[in-house]
């Protein structure tokens, strides 16, 4: 089985942004992102990812939902689409088998 | 809405408006408030730096605008256009791309080359610092003509007389030389003598010792960095010792290694030994070479003129002494004499007085002919490009009948072709660089240079590289570009525009090519022709089997012992010694004619001893040659142009002198023979006679002459064996004299061999640009091609037909060609006083090449066609 080409940070925004489910976007996102790492990225990065994802076809986006502390700008949440949840199921798949594959005694002598 | 009064700082966002693309700007804007509103509850400065720093982070090339969206009402997003159409076309249309671009790689790549050598060739003595106030001054002894040589005492004389003369510096070499280091022998080229002054003149960079204290006594030496490693092996040599010729020198400095761009490419120096010896010949005898340097503001033409009253004062009683029969200097000059110095330029020396260089020797005609050849090149390569654009214009028609009628002006569109053709350079020009890297050996070969790969980006390389692209993309590109954009919009979009250009221009143009290619090939031949009818010229002397054995002198008076021994060798028939050698040099002397009507001579001078007729393989015409008797010194030996030009009907016991009380006695007359490069006929010559050889001779001779018979390998370590035997410490040196004859023509062989290899570049893109339009015309002329077959034409009859309509153009090219390469060749034979006629077969062989390559390629293109079924041709449309 081939991995889905994603680069590490790619894959991390793609999960979280299925994780945010319905409610990402670029703060949110880098937010969670930190919440979950412990690791605070540039909100500059996160744009940028989200981007590429939404252009290789892994997420969709709309905007709306301007508020007050965003100066009256919009939003622009991003949504998971059907290639991109194959994605996230197919590449866990190749490290599930690749980490089942790995010997006991690996792990003991480490 | 707070958005009346923000709190957020306003200017970074403004500055996130300019340089982010409009299409992301409300989300990233949002974001970076909505970031910014959160913190500044905790930390207003913290708050305000991270926001300005975020926008920065987004100084991304993904959210960067691109140019049209900076500059919105520019005409950017057009030139983007045209870059874009450009490249979809190469795509489109590979092969022809690939001709272009590879005949004007090449073709740059030629240009390349040659600008490089050219641009080399004008660099020389360039970097001596004031070198446009150092004059080299020589000897005029005719109006117009220049010697080398001048006497000793020129450069102390001027310095003392003439204040504009701020320094000077006599030199004489270059010579190579054998040290003794230790107990080791090391044989050193290029070395010279020279006064201590020559620091003031050529000011260099010490790494030992100081420009003052070096070479202000005799027996001292200056070395070039390289000469002191291989000497000592190391750089700091200051006070060694070195031995040569049995004088010991101190090395009282050492320098850095001059540049090859020079033309005083010494790799050592050594003092003058004292002052007696180098003004030994007073004011007639020429010793040395002299470079003055000029005073800032000095008047050049104003110490020219003070020339001939320096000549009356120090030389004209010498030389009244020397040619009797004058009463006074006037009486002389008025007899139609001369003599006088003149100032050469020092940067003037390598190209325009290349006789007067130390070193390699420069030539401006190769250089004029060069840039000439490179200017050709590109010619062809860039009519190749018009040729092919406008015969393909058709496929481009209705692209600008579309872009008309879209409203682009005519001006616009000459632009755009103007665009193309500079990229399409643009992609040969970095394609030619490639390929100049890559043949730089082969160039280093042909030119006998050693050109590395960075001097093709020096500053004024990559400037002609620019102006290159910038001129054949304009050169190329104006006519396709004219012609195109001329198309009216109806009838380009209806597709009658198939006439594929003006049939007349472009007809010219390949003309023209072929007249190049002609004259070209014209060229190589007479070069060629010209060396091998000098090569092969009959010398009349014997040169295959004589081996040459340099440092005579070394043998002391051991000679005759080792001359006996030699001889005793089977292998061995005759051996001579002479003061110099045919093909070496040999210098000319003055004498006079003792009789009522004295005719004064500079005849090449030759010391032999008696067996040098016989070894030499000379053929004696009347007389006898020298007996080898003491007598013999007061006896000469003439050839059949000395005889000619003194006007004697009976040569034999006629008297010659030099102007002191010494009369020789003309005791034999040898047949010409040749002991100079074609470019000189024989000159009258004579034989002298002297029981010591040594002390005639040049400072690595007598030359023994050998003449060997059978296995000469063998021979050869024979002699040296036997060298070695009696010479203790001095290594064994020596030539085989046809190899030495050989070597005259190193110079005319190496610009036979440029001219050759640029020559067959020339044709080839020629013949590239003649099959791709051959091929376009077929295609145009397939239907005509079938109808033709259809109504009973033989393929043959086809194929006639269309070969014929090149070969038209062939003949016509060769009409401009041969009027042209006889003049040009004619004026190149000219510099020879032994050379060839120009021949009709010269102009019919390259004819018949030029035309033998197109028939072949317009002939295999018209083959295809000509053998293709009618109905493929015609069904299609």
């Amino acid at each position: 089985m081939r991995r889905v080409q994603l680069g590490e940070f790619e894959e991390l925004v793609l999960l979280v942004t299925a994780i945010l489910h319905e409610e990402a976007y670029g703060v949110n996102v880098m937010d969670e992102i930190e919440r979950q790492l412990e690791k605070k990225p540039n909100i500059s990065a996160v744009h940028t990812a989200l981007d590429r994802l939404e252009k290789k076809g892994f997420l969709t986006s709309y905007t709306g939902g301007a508020t007050p502390e965003r100066g009256g700008r919009r939003k622009r949440y991003f949504k998971v689409t059907n290639l991109g949840i194959q994605a996230i199921e197919i590449n866990r798949k190749v490290r599930n088998a690749l980490y089942d594959q790995i010997p006991k005694i690996a792990f003991e002598n480490a | 809405m707070e958005s009346s009064k923000p709190n957020y700082p306003i200017w970074p966002i403004k500055l996130l408006r300019w340089f982010c693309k409009p299409h992301y700007n409300e989300i990233i804007e949002g974001d970076l408030i909505e970031i910014y509103e959160r913190e500044s509850k905790r930390n207003m400065t913290k708050a305000r730096w991270s926001f300005i720093w975020n926008v920065i982070r987004f100084f991304r090339l993904r959210y960067i605008k691109n140019m049209e969206e900076i500059r919105p009402k520019s005409s950017l997003g057009m030139y983007k256009n045209y870059f874009k159409v450009t490249i979809r076309n190469i795509r489109k249309h590979k092969a022809y791309a690939l001709i272009n671009i590879l005949g004007l790689a090449v073709g740059i790549t030629s240009c390349l080359l040659i600008v490089v050598h050219i641009s080399y060739q004008m660099t020389f003595d360039k970097h001596i610092p004031d070198a446009n106030s150092i004059y080299r001054m020589v000897n005029e002894y005719e109006p117009g003509k220049l010697g080398a040589w001048t006497p000793a005492l020129l450069v102390k004389q001027m310095r003392e007389d003439y204040p504009e003369i701020e320094t000077g510096v006599r030199i004489s070499g270059l010579f190579p030389a054998v040290f003794e280091v230790g107990r080791e022998f090391i044989t050193q080229e290029d070395g010279m003598i020279a006064d201590s002054t020559i620091f003031e003149v050529f000011p260099t960079q010490f790494l030992a010792g100081t420009p003052q204290a070096a070479l202000n006594e005799p027996n001292t030496v200056v070395l070039t960095r390289s000469v002191a490693h291989k000497l000592f092996g190391k750089e700091d040599v200051l006070g060694e010792v070195i031995v040569n010729n049995g004088y010991q020198y101190r090395v009282s400095g050492v320098v850095i290694d001059q540049p090859k761009n020079t033309t005083i490419p010494y790799k050592f120096i050594m003092a003058i030994p004292h002052e007696e010896w180098a003004t030994n010949g007073w004011w007639t005898g020429n010793n040395f070479f002299s470079y003055v340097k000029l005073r800032e503001g000095s008047d050049l033409i104003g110490l020219e003129l003070k020339i001939p009253e320096f000549v009356r004062k120090y030389i004209s009683a010498e030389i009244l002494q020397f040619y009797k029969g004058y009463d006074s200097w006037d009486d002389y000059l008025a007899d139609g004499n001369h003599k006088s110095f003149k100032f050469i330029p020092l940067l003037d020396i390598h190209l325009n007085h290349p006789r007067l260089s130390l070193g390699r020797a420069g030539n401006k005609d190769h250089v004029i002919t060069f840039s000439i050849i490179a200017f050709f090149i590109l010619t062809i390569a860039c009519i190749n490009y018009i040729n092919m654009s406008t015969a393909r214009s058709a496929l481009r028609a209705k692209e600008v009948g579309m872009r008309k009628v879209m409203g682009s002006v005519r001006k616009s569109l000459i632009l755009q072709f103007l665009i193309e053709s500079m990229i399409i350079t643009l992609f040969a020009v970095i394609l030619g660089i490639l390929i100049s890297v890559g043949i730089l050996p082969y160039f280093n070969q042909l030119t006998q240079m050693d050109y590395e790969w960075m001097i093709l980006f020096t500053g004024q390389s990559v400037l002609w590289l620019v102006g290159i692209i910038l001129i054949i993309g304009l050169l190329a590109g104006s006519y396709p570009a004219f012609y195109l954009s001329s198309f009216k919009p109806i009838t380009a979009l209806h597709g009658e525009v198939a006439k594929g250009g003006n049939s007349k221009i472009r007809t010219g143009l390949v003309v023209f090519q072929f007249a190049i290619s002609v004259f070209l090939i014209t060229g190589t031949f007479i070069v060629f022709q010209q060396i091998s009818h000098m090569s092969t010229r009959e010398l009349g002397l014997n040169t295959d089997q004589i081996f040459v054995i340099k440092n005579g002198n070394k043998l002391e008076d051991k000679y005759e012992a080792f001359r006996t021994e030699l001889l005793a060798q089977s292998a061995i028939r005759q051996v001579g010694a002479l003061s110099h050698y045919p093909s070496g040099g040999v210098p000319d002397w003055g004498y006079q004619t003792v009789g009522e009507n004295p005719v004064t001579l500079d005849p090449d001078n030759l010391f032999a001893d008696e067996h040098a007729l016989q070894t030499l393989g000379l053929e004696l015409v009347r007389g006898n040659f020298f007996s080898g008797i003491a007598s013999d010194t007061g006896a000469v030996i003439i050839n059949e142009s000395f005889v000619e030009e003194a006007g004697w009907e009976d040569p034999i016991g006629q008297m010659v002198e030099r102007g002191d009380d010494r009369k020789f006695r003309v005791t034999g007359v040898v047949r010409d023979f040749v002991i100079r490069s074609g470019k000189r006929t024989v000159r009258p010559l004579i034989f002298r006679y002297t029981t010591d050889l040594t002390e005639v001779s040049f400072s690595s001779g007598p030359f023994i002459h050998i003449e060997i018979q059978g296995d000469y390998q063998e021979t050869l370590t024979f002699l040296e064996n036997k060298w070695n035997t009696f010479v203790q410490g001095y290594p064994f040196d020596g030539f085989f004299l046809d190899d030495s004859f050989d070597r005259l023509y190193n110079s005319e062989r190496r610009f036979g061999r440029l001219f050759t290899t640029f020559s067959v570049l020339a044709i080839l893109i020629a013949s590239i640009g003649l099959f791709a339009l051959a091929a376009f015309t077929l295609e145009r002329r397939m239907k005509e091609i079938a109808i033709r077959k259809v109504l009973g034409a033989s393929a043959s009859r086809v194929m006639y037909v269309i070969v014929w309509d090149f070969l038209k153009l062939i003949i016509a090219g060769a009409l401009i060609a041969i009027p042209v390469s006889y003049y040009l060749g004619n004026d190149w034979l000219n510099g020879f006083e032994y050379r060839i006629s120009i021949q009709p077969h010269l102009f019919i062989i390259p004819i018949m090449i030029v035309g033998l390559i197109a028939i072949l390629t317009v002939g295999y293109k018209s083959y295809v066609t000509a053998m293709d079924n009618p109905v493929n041709a015609l069904k299609q449309e």
